[in-house]
């Protein structure tokens, strides 16, 4: 074994899958809210994700470089966010969403927005549930989610 | 207890049952590092867990609580994977020259000191050989299961083959070479039958184009998808494993599938697609298949699907056709890339001679010859009749000689090795 049990790790350091970014990010702008210390990086990668998932310029080609999963996630909890639904066009959610992983970019360590914190938290949260969920393909239900 | 104690006891339970099984002994250290990584990661996620209280908001501790469980459910079903690794029953001579034919395809780069791909080879309880692909905090390695009753069979080598492709077709992003191609044929296959669509789902679009821009359709448009890449990923590794191991895995194949089950479910081929596919490709590479090998093999129906899953297979197995021919000379270049040479038929001949008499062949350049000069040995006959102690055991005889013949060549590889 390369690492020992007693060895320490950086319980910190950041998976990289977005339900587990967005679920970090929703514990630092949790902590924020209570006032503890500690940074906001998962919030700056989840922002970074959210940006990469949503391409900056509309093309008649976005649609095949789209990572269509992620995007629907996004739009969910983007949904959650407003409390209504977004609409049914991609255009309105990819604004949306662009505007989202600005607020998330925008953040300051020492945010005193209650409001602002507690309304991207709660999108956080949401966007770790529908990522969670949207991992299996589409009728599968029994199989292992790396399993092939 | 809250759901935060509940979720901490739960994931120390893992890490000791990590540490229990570190215990144990393993024949390769891969498996081992395996519940390094494994027991690095889960020491990270206590860590989160241990890092809230009762002050932190409960939907957050909540989330958290959930992610951790989801994960349990992930990589337990690994720990028994590594455990079983471990078992005797597998065929432990194949390990070293199997690891060395995926290195040299996933890192063809690297010189040999430098490759850092891992294998986990283990007999499985499952009539179907598998594989984890690319867990996300399990970079670099490559977990293979063969059925237990199978696993000690080297003659089904090129099975795995097809598994390791699961792990190239990420490595190599091949994904990213074929999904333009197919998103665009499934929007194609939609317009064509665009009424049928709408009546389908009830979209009531207007026009073709809002397949992509309305979000409704464009849910349905990432399922198809979905099934599309999977199928495109399943056609890949059968073309890698052909590739690797030319004749021999359709002998595989057909060895471990043919007739078929009779069911097909929408993210894989059909069985008689999948085979047209190989014999296609086969014919590409000048291989021979054997007479009449789609024979082989009856049809496969979608049962317990409804009438609008038929219909996005059908759009899905239109995609996968358009982008054949990419999958076809992506698995050509990637082996290629990696000095991976197709099957030699005079080395297949002379090492099949040797094991004929009953020795391993010395000399082998790779692994390809050899398990095909053992299906060639296969179909040869009848062998061995006048010999008592082998008389009436030519599969079992058969299968470790061809062990015996893979430890060979292991060796002399290492005498080589700078």
């Amino acid at each position: 074994m390369t690492v020992s049990p007693t060895q320490s790790h950086n319980v910190l350091e950041l998976d990289s899958d977005l339900a587990s970014l967005a679920s970090q990010a929703a514990i630092e702008l949790d902590n924020v809210l209570l006032e503890r210390a500690g940074g906001l990086s998962a919030v700056g990668r989840l922002a970074q994700m959210i940006y990469a998932t949503v391409p900056a310029e509309e093309t008649s080609w976005q649609i095949h470089y789209l990572d269509i999963g992620n995007t629907i996630a996004v739009n969910r909890a983007v949904a959650t966010l407003t409390g209504s639904s977004t609409g049914t066009q991609l255009r309105q959610l990819l604004e949306r969403a662009r505007d989202i992983a600005a607020r998330l970019s925008a953040l300051p360590e020492h945010e005193e927005r209650h409001v602002e914190l507690k309304d991207l938290r709660a999108f956080c949260l949401e966007l770790s549930r529908q990522a969670a969920s949207s991992r299996r393909i589409a009728n599968e239900t029994a199989s292992h989610p790396y399993r092939r | 207890m809250t759901i935060l104690d509940s979720a901490k006891q739960r994931v120390r339970a893992f890490l000791d049952e990590v540490r229990r099984l570190a215990d144990l002994e393993f024949p390769y250290n891969d498996s081992k590092d395996a519940l390094a990584v494994l027991q690095a990661l889960f020491e990270r996620k206590l860590g989160r867990l241990e890092a809230l209280d009762e002050t932190n908001d409960p939907a957050v501790v909540s989330q958290e609580a959930s992610l951790a469980l989801r994960s349990l459910f992930v990589y337990l079903p690994l720990l028994g994977f590594v455990l079983r690794s471990t078992n005797v029953r597998n065929a432990f001579e194949v390990f070293r020259p199997f690891l060395r034919l995926a290195t040299q395809v996933l890192e063809p780069d690297q010189p040999l000191s430098a490759r850092t791909t891992r294998l986990l080879l283990s007999s499985e309880w499952e009539y179907s050989p598998f594989t984890y692909q690319s867990i996300p905090d399990l970079p670099g390695f490559v977990l293979i299961g063969i059925p237990a009753p199978e696993s000690a069979n080297p003659l089904l080598l090129p099975l795995a083959g097809h598994e390791l492709g699961h792990t190239v077709w990420v490595a190599k992003k091949v994904c990213d070479q074929v999904k333009v191609g197919m998103t665009e044929a499934i929007l194609t296959g939609l317009t064509a039958k665009f009424d049928e669509f709408n009546q389908y789902t009830r979209l009531s679009l207007s026009r073709p184009e809002d397949l992509v821009g309305n979000l409704f359709a464009l849910t349905e448009v990432k399922d198809i998808l979905e099934w599309a890449v999977r199928q495109g990923e399943e056609t890949f590794c059968d073309l890698l494993g052909l590739r690797l191991f030319g004749e021999a895995y359709l002998f595989a194949f057909a060895y471990l599938l043919a007739p078929g089950s009779g069911d097909r479910i929408p993210w894989y081929p059909s069985l008689t697609e999948r085979v047209g596919y190989l014999v296609q490709a086969a014919a590409d590479w000048h291989l021979t298949p054997p007479l009449d090998y789609e024979k082989l093999f009856g049809t496969e129906v979608l049962a317990g699907f409804t009438a609008y899953d038929s219909f996005k297979a059908s759009i899905a197995d239109q995609a996968l056709r358009a982008v054949f021919p990419v999958l076809v000379a992506q698995s050509k270049s990637i082996t290629e890339a990696a000095g991976v040479r197709i099957r030699l038929p005079s080395e297949v001949t002379r090492i099949g001679d040797r094991l004929a008499l009953g020795v391993p062949a010395e000399h082998c350049d790779c692994i390809a010859d050899i398990v095909n000069a053992a299906w060639a040995v296969t179909h040869a006959g009848d062998l061995w009749s006048d010999i008592a102690t082998m008389a009436g055991r030519k599969e079992e005889v058969l299968k470790e000689l061809v062990l015996k013949n893979l430890e060979v060549f292991e060796f002399e590889q290492l005498v080589k090795r700078p």
